[in-house]
């Protein structure tokens, strides 16, 4: 590996833990956002790798690994708060590209990871372009790993008289900056992911951060569906308003009922391009559902007439058979990935698989639980656009 | 259209008429002095009587929708989609004072019969004849009818405002939950009982058993202590916040209210069992632990209910209540299941030992497609295992033995509870029907004081052994 280096490495100490790399790198891709100008990206997605591949070793080969790319116009490396390491430079850098690719490659040529394990680290993105993807990078690095979490203090909970005074500073705030997006792909002919849509939120743990003092979102669910619902107002205002739409790529929402039949969305249906049209979808919860379905019944009918593509969000895959799809007249459902979805009989994953999204798909595992179940849709850490799909394994005889 | 700036406005020879134009739901009162929309529609129709070729008025009733609809949002939506169709055809909405909403259009890119057939699928739901609740009229000929329709909305007086209420503050919670710690027990818990109607008997005044009691708290009576900005009835998500609240307060009481042989307390009617509503962080708490281990010690039956919500919303909480409530040997009852849940999810897949299947007046007034595939769902589901809960009516009880549903609760089965105390109670002559159906559900103060004969009143059915049919 030593040998590829075109010049002694130049040692960055990054301050990884702190997540400062990935504030800059965050700054840096509004920056591309708003300015348009082209960079290319990789993202060495090290946090994939099993814990006996990620000792402090392999992270150094690792960095050690990119250094051709340092010599890229305007190269610039950020180590992410989980070991990720993304490069974002300017132009064309191929042969620096293939150099460190080669360099990863033989990293791992003496262990035990499999050749489609090493690919699935290698992530290239275009900037603008795919900003959702870096941001969703980003995003999942802060989530996890900002904070050991055995050092992570315990955060109180947001409570009634918290949640009061937060809905009164959100009327007055400006929420733009807590808009996130992430993507959901879809496994293309290639074997590689492809965006499918990208579903756009307000990220309630930051802005609980933020404007709540450091309460715990989500610690309290119903005052957290409460929350959703004001975030909801927020997030359709914010998209109404104008050009925001205007060159947007197909997304998703996640509403609850009561907010598809409040003003705020009258509002959002009428700035919606008629491109888009027909390729928005709304994501729902089935406690929303039930908590009065003749709202819901209403709603649905309403935003279908609308061209809205409806998908059921179930928190379990336990869950398939107690709140059918179809009987709900819904068009897609979305399962959460978790070691638990292997105890569900496959006749019930296959029969809605063609209709299905696999939700925090953020390894190897879920892809090719989901893909060999007929699953096409991802939306997790291991399936972003320009990542490899996993081939499904033969059919097991019954 | 719910406010002026949020679609662009109406044609501008048409703009001054419109009676379209509050926020939220109000019926044209946008805050300065309200012409009715039947008065800009008389005005609109002579405008276009001089040459009337080609108009034509939609008219969606949302009036004739079945209570609680038309609800805010109905009206919101049903302007929205006749807005559009006015944007398109060179048209114009009105709002009428009882609710109704029209559309005056001269639309060729459409035919107004699909503006109709688009209104009666989505609001025919809330309605018993979905044909019923759109009208058309193609000017000139229709103007005649159209123009007595509208005298007679004139005539009519104003329907009471449905406005929409702003959702309760969060603060509502504390307000709530200081309220229920202040309340003396017997004045915010009521209770129920539940029977199990012989198997072998014909109808309602068979053979009846009783089956449980159930301890709620009226929210009712909370209400009443709370500024009317301040009651959480209007937020479902909030009055299950609430509940953790409730909960706590309820295994408290019922430690409080232990040795005392008032109606509250556990060890009092212990031949059938008791049914309390609990949250999944109440199931999983010490109290109920504590609480749970004294059901087992005097041997009496404890029934949790749970609502349907929270199993959704939390599957493996609800999984980790299940399996608790096993251990403790209590029946689990999956709560609040409404007619359309079990006609739109299979709540029998959640494995609890019962579930509320809610009586709504719906069912009875149901298509019959509608009532076959209830009753199919109810086969499916097992009657056996359904309580038919809130049996207000003689319909109800009917259509649940119609459907070999057993367990019932609800204002019917009071009643006639309340006639068959009456029989035997030797203080009946100074007492009414409804007062005896009132007393047996106060738990305790004025509810009940009138009262001569508490033992009666307390062992829900009398003369008859309690079947008691617990876990």
């Amino acid at each position: 590996m030593s040998g590829m280096r075109s010049r002694p490495p130049r040692r960055i100490e990054p301050d990884s833990a702190s997540g400062q790399d990935a504030h800059r790198l965050a700054a840096l891709a509004s920056d591309c956002e708003a300015t348009g100008i082209a960079r290319r990206c990789l993202v060495l997605r090290l946090s994939l790798l099993p814990n006996d591949l990620r000792k402090p070793q392999h992270l150094r080969l690792a960095r050690d690994a990119l250094d051709p790319l340092l010599s890229a116009d305007r190269a610039q490396r950020f180590i992410l708060p989980n070991d990720d390491i993304v490069m974002v430079w300017r132009g064309n850098a191929d042969g620096p590209l293939a150099a460190s690719r080669n360099a990863v490659t033989q990293m791992f040529a003496d262990t035990d990871a499999e050749m489609a394990e090493v690919l699935g680290l290698w992530l290239m993105l275009d900037l603008p372009a795919d900003i959702a993807a870096l941001r969703d990078v980003i995003a999942t690095s802060l989530d996890e790993n900002s904070v050991p979490p055995t050092e992570k203090p315990r955060a109180a909970p947001l409570d009634a008289a918290a949640l009061a005074v937060l809905e009164a500073t959100l009327a007055q705030a400006d929420v733009a900056r807590f808009a996130r997006r992430r993507v959901v792909c879809i496994a293309g002919t290639d074997s590689k992911f492809r965006p499918a849509w990208e579903v756009r939120y307000l990220a309630a743990d930051e802005l609980c951060a933020e404007l709540a003092g450091g309460r715990a979102a989500r610690a309290e669910p119903w005052l957290y569906r409460r929350l959703a619902r004001t975030l909801d107002r927020r997030l359709l205002a914010l998209l109404a308003a104008n050009q925001e739409l205007k060159d947007a790529r197909p997304f998703g929402l996640d509403l609850d009922v009561a907010s598809i039949l409040g003003p705020d969305f009258l509002r959002f249906d009428t700035a919606l391009p008629q491109l888009l049209r027909g390729r928005v979808t709304l994501g729902l919860q089935p406690a929303d559902i039930l908590a009065d379905l003749a709202a819901f019944l209403f709603a649905r009918d309403f935003a279908r007439a609308r061209g809205y593509r409806l998908m059921l969000c179930l928190p379990d895959s336990d869950m398939l058979p107690v709140l059918p799809m179809a009987k709900l007249g819904l068009d897609l459902v979305e399962i959460t990935w978790s070691p638990a979805a292997l105890m569900v009989p496959a006749e019930l994953i296959e029969r809605e698989a063609g209709h299905m999204v696999l939700a925090k798909a953020d390894t190897a595992e879920a892809i090719a639980w989901g893909q060999s179940h007929g699953i096409a849709l991802f939306e997790g850490r291991a399936a972003l656009p320009g990542m490899p799909t996993f081939a499904p394994p033969p059919v097991p005889a019954r | 259209m719910t406010t002026r700036s949020s679609l662009p406005p109406a044609p501008a020879r048409l703009a001054d008429a419109n009676a379209i134009g509050s926020g939220g739901g109000g019926n044209g009162a946008g805050g300065g002095p309200t012409v009715p929309g039947e008065r800009h529609l008389l005005a609109a129709l002579e405008r276009v009587a001089r040459a009337p070729q080609g108009w034509s008025v939609v008219a969606l009733h949302l009036s004739r929708l079945l209570p609680p609809a038309p609800r805010p949002h109905h009206r919101r939506i049903a302007r929205a989609v006749m807005q559009d169709a006015a944007q398109r055809g060179d048209g114009q909405v009105f709002a009428l004072r009882n609710g109704d909403v029209l559309l005056l259009t001269r639309n060729v890119a459409q035919p107004v019969s699909v503006v109709s057939d688009r209104l009666r699928r989505l609001f025919g739901r809330e309605a018993n004849d979905a044909g019923g609740i759109v009208s058309e009229w193609q000017l000139p000929a229709g103007s005649p009818e159209l123009l007595a329709y509208t005298a007679d909305r004139l005539r009519e007086p104003e329907a009471a405002a449905n406005k929409e209420a702003a959702p309760p503050p969060a603060e509502v919670v504390d307000a709530v939950a200081i309220a229920i710690a202040g309340a003396r027990a017997q004045d915010i818990i009521q209770r129920q009982v539940a029977v199990q109607l012989d198997p072998h008997g014909g109808g309602p005044g068979a053979a009846m058993h009783v089956s449980y009691r159930e301890l709620t708290f009226s929210l009712d009576v909370l209400e009443t202590r709370l500024p009317e900005s301040m009651r959480p009835g209007q937020d479902p998500v909030l009055l299950m916040h609430l509940s953790r609240y409730l909960d706590q307060r309820m295994l408290q009481i019922l430690q409080l209210e232990r040795g005392s042989s008032a109606p509250l307390d556990i060890g009092v009617n212990t031949n059938f069992a008791l049914h309390l509503n609990l949250s999944l962080p109440g199931v999983m708490s010490d109290a109920f632990a504590i609480l749970a281990g004294q059901f087992r010690a005097i041997g009496r039956p404890l029934g949790i209910e749970i609502s349907m919500l929270e199993a959704v919303a939390d599957p493996p909480g609800f999984a980790h209540a299940r399996a608790r409530l096993r251990e403790f040997g209590a029946r689990l009852v999956l709560d609040g299941v409404s007619h359309q849940a079990l006609l739109m999810s299979r709540p029998a897949l959640l494995r609890t030992d019962v579930m509320k299947l809610v009586w709504s007046p719906r069912i009875a007034d149901a298509p019959a497609e509608e009532k076959a595939a209830l009753a199919t769902a109810v086969l499916e589901a097992d009657p056996a295992r359904i309580i038919l809960h809130r049996a207000e009516t003689e319909a109800a009880v009917r259509w649940g033995i119609a459907n070999r549903i057993r367990l019932f609760q609800g204002r019917y089965i009071d009643q006639m509870l309340g006639v068959q105390r009456m029989v035997s109670c030797l203080g009946a002559p100074a007492c009414t029907l409804q007062q005896c159906a009132e007393r047996a559900r106060a738990t305790g103060g004025a509810g009940r004081a009138s009262c001569t004969n508490f033992p009666l009143l307390d062992a829900a059915l009398p003369g008859a052994p309690a079947g008691g049919s617990g876990p």
